[in-house]
């Protein structure tokens, strides 16, 4: 056993200066870590009325406890912040190598305040911290960056970086690593703020080991778990997330035409995971401690120019591919590129450009706005000049770069109508009309609508949870226990952020038992599964309540109109819609909640929440 | 008649029907008779795994595979299995 979890890097951007701090055992104890500590942590550096982009607005970064240990799955880590996007909470969790190369390196955390003077990347290695200047860095795409500073610093170290969006500050620009694996930690718009830090990169490189208490204890649990799960989780190995295009679009839960239609069932096998093995899949890509390999490396008959790149994942083969009607997997496979390598959320900006081609289709923007693009439903080539335009801010771009709802209020008449967002955040690629409970999840999330907080849905089509009282597999269109449903499924994501623990582990059958087991192996801790619900649940709602010092009520927990009341009836959904203010109301008294959501005083109090200044 | 089966992407039926191909005695001729014969005759989790319960009809996101091959969905009441056929009911609902 070496040093204790929850050693922080604070570094001061604006004068240079940079201390270590660990967090307390106590307050470990309470959130574990991730980004219900990065949230805790938000609560001791900045007070409630910074703005996002603001100098004084924390950028954090956040590994978890078991990162880079021997737990199956473990190689996470996530950024967090307030979010540019939305004005509220936000976070982002991301694979690859990053967060276990910070805990070799001696690291557990990172906070980022003030602002450097110059464009400048910050670097970790051989137990050294330096801010070097990133002069040739900056206008550098994310894959090139991660190149040039390999060049300078050596292959080994791992780079997480912003791409020429973040440094524009376009509201939705991702913090990206693994180069062209291009893993992204995007939604939420958090590589905004590091741009308007100055902060091009930081890198890593570190020697030493992840610290553990029993190590023995830990690769026996590997051993044991490490066949079921990857049995279970074959599916993913085989076809990754892309194996859901055709299943999806079965069920109405993959967005096509700007969440207008049920059916595009050719489209959705032109672009299948099936379709991606067959023709252009190169091998697979593992993150840090992971035996499935749901990342794909494709490369081959695409473009002359792409030899091998990282393959679009799921979400980006329905926001930039079905929902703008673009059924051709090259040119999905070249625009996912782009958007990696400008470092910009594929959701968010399939999201824009869908909104945009109805806009046009509709005659409220013309080529006039567009600097004379022609924008078609399913033009692959008319989307990637308006992608250029986003990332670069430029004409109609600029706009777009802002966010759905704020550029749909600007443009005004009817163009709100085709904003597909909540709180100025995209929908992600999964639909309430075809999941009911996805409806709460995306209103009530700590941070803006992500199937990821909750992943509500495997609990109404695959998956059971005997520990938190999911005996059987759910109804999707019922209203009725979605709410409990929904918070228990909030709670144990949060936990599992906490833990910066990869959520395919709920599909690969690990179980609250086998999480506390790894963390008192790691950390020594005996914590037992009420004690771990309760630290998802206290992290929601310390979330909450930094939002609802933000403004935050009922009037932001909403949906937009198009997937409340427009019925796709050609599809896998039917003619249902989600009974969203039914479980709504649920979903406030099973949290604990006043009517107006607001986490009542006693709720708080059981939590151990205590806010000042928020 | 003496077939094969695995399911991929069911982590609740991996304790009953667990990685690999198991063998199983098929009663129909056809993939629509195999897949009722297991929502008939399978465990609850069978069912609840097959069904699409908003909708009373075999789950549409279930996709299959003969003998590594994909099978179209409009080709399920056709497509005759003949003994030795390994049967692949894939159902990939992760998402990410």
């Amino acid at each position: 056993m070496g040093r204790e979890y929850g050693k922080i890097l604070i570094v001061d951007l604006t004068d240079e200066s940079h201390r270590t701090m660990q967090v307390p055992q106590e307050v470990l104890k309470k959130f574990i870590g991730g980004a219900g500590l990065a949230a805790y942590l938000y609560t001791l550096y900045a007070t409630r009325d910074v703005p996002p982009l603001d100098p004084a607005s924390p950028f954090i970064i956040m590994t978890g406890p078991l990162t880079g240990t021997p737990v199956l799955l473990s190689g996470r880590h996530g950024v967090a912040g307030r979010s540019p996007l939305t004005g509220f909470w936000g976070e982002a969790s991301v694979g690859g190598h990053w967060g276990r190369e910070l805990r070799k390196a001696g690291l557990d955390g990172m906070i980022l305040l003030g602002k450097a003077r110059r464009p400048v990347y910050l670097a970790i290695r051989d137990g050294r911290f330096e801010i070097l200047d990133a002069a040739r860095l900056w206008g550098k795409d994310c894959f090139e960056t991660d190149s040039l500073i390999k060049e300078e610093q050596g292959k080994g170290v791992q780079v997480c970086s912003i791409g020429p969006a973040g440094e524009k500050m376009v509201r939705f620009a991702g913090v990206f690593t693994d180069g062209s694996h291009a893993r992204a930690a995007a939604r939420c718009g958090l590589g905004a703020l590091l741009g308007s830090k100055n902060v091009k990169a930081i890198v890593v490189r570190g020697d030493g080991e992840v610290p553990v208490i029993d190590a023995t204890s830990l690769r026996e649990s590997a051993k044991e778990l490490a066949p079921a799960l990857t049995g279970k989780l074959k599916g993913m190995s085989a076809f990754g997330t892309p194996g859901l295009v055709v299943p999806c679009e079965a069920l109405g839960d993959l967005p096509i035409r700007n969440w207008s239609r049920g059916k595009w069932t050719e489209g959705a096998q032109k672009l299948s995971g099936q379709e991606m093995n067959e023709k252009y899949l190169k091998k697979q890509f593992f993150c840090a401690g992971c035996p499935v390999g749901c990342g794909r490396t494709v490369g081959g008959r695409i473009d002359p120019a792409l030899e091998e790149t990282g393959g679009p994942e799921y979400e980006t083969l329905a926001m930039l591919g079905s929902n703008c009607l673009i059924d051709d997997l090259p040119s999905v496979i070249r625009l996912n590129e782009l958007v990696n390598r400008l470092g910009m959320d594929s959701i968010e900006t399939g999201a824009v450009i869908a909104f945009a081609m109805e806009l046009f289709e509709k005659g409220l923007i013309g080529r006039k706005e567009l600097g004379g693009l022609e924008l078609q439903w399913g033009d692959a080539d008319a989307a990637e000049t308006l992608i250029r335009m986003v990332a670069g801010r430029e004409g109609f771009g600029d706009l777009l770069a802002e966010g759905l709802k704020v550029a749909a209020e600007k443009l005004g008449k009817m163009a709100y109508e085709y904003a597909v967002q909540a709180n100025n955040m995209a929908l992600p690629a999964h639909d309430p009309r075809a999941y009911a409970s996805l409806a709460l999840t995306y209103s009530t999330s700590d941070h803006g609508p992500s199937h990821t907080s909750a992943f509500s849905f495997w609990f109404e089509r695959s998956l059971i949870f005997p520990e938190l009282g999911l005996n059987s597999v759910a109804d999707r269109f019922q209203s009725e226990g979605k709410a409990g449903m929904v918070v228990k499924a909030q709670n144990v994501m949060n936990l599992w952020e906490n833990l910066a623990l990869c959520k395919f582990t709920f599909l690969g059958g690990v179980q609250l038992h086998d999480v506390g087991r790894w963390l008192k192996d790691v950390t020594g801790w005996e914590l037992s599964i009420r004690d771990l619900i309760d630290v998802g649940e206290r992290s929601f709602n310390l979330k909450r309540q930094l939002n609802v010092g933000w403004g935050m009520s009922r009037k932001n927990d909403t949906l937009p109109l198009r997937v409340v009341t427009h019925r796709l009836s050609d599809g896998g959904a039917g003619d249902h819609l989600p009974p969203f203010n039914i479980m709504l109301a649920d979903y406030y008294e099973d949290r604990g909640w006043s009517e107006e959501g607001i986490p009542a005083e006693k709720t708080l109090k059981r939590l151990g929440i205590y806010l000042d200044g928020h | 008649m003496d077939i094969s089966i695995e399911f991929i992407g069911f982590p609740i039926l991996y304790d009953i029907f667990p990685e690999g191909p198991s063998p199983y005695a098929c009663d129909g001729n056809t993939v629509t008779q195999l897949l009722d014969q297991l929502i008939a005759k399978g465990d609850k989790l069978v069912r609840e795994s097959l069904l699409d319960p908003g909708m009373g009809l075999i789950d549409p996101a279930i996709q299959i595979m003969i003998n590594g091959k994909f099978l179209e969905k409009e080709k399920f009441r056709k497509r005759k299995l003949d003994k030795g056929d390994s049967v692949t009911v894939v159902r990939l609902l992760a998402g990410g």
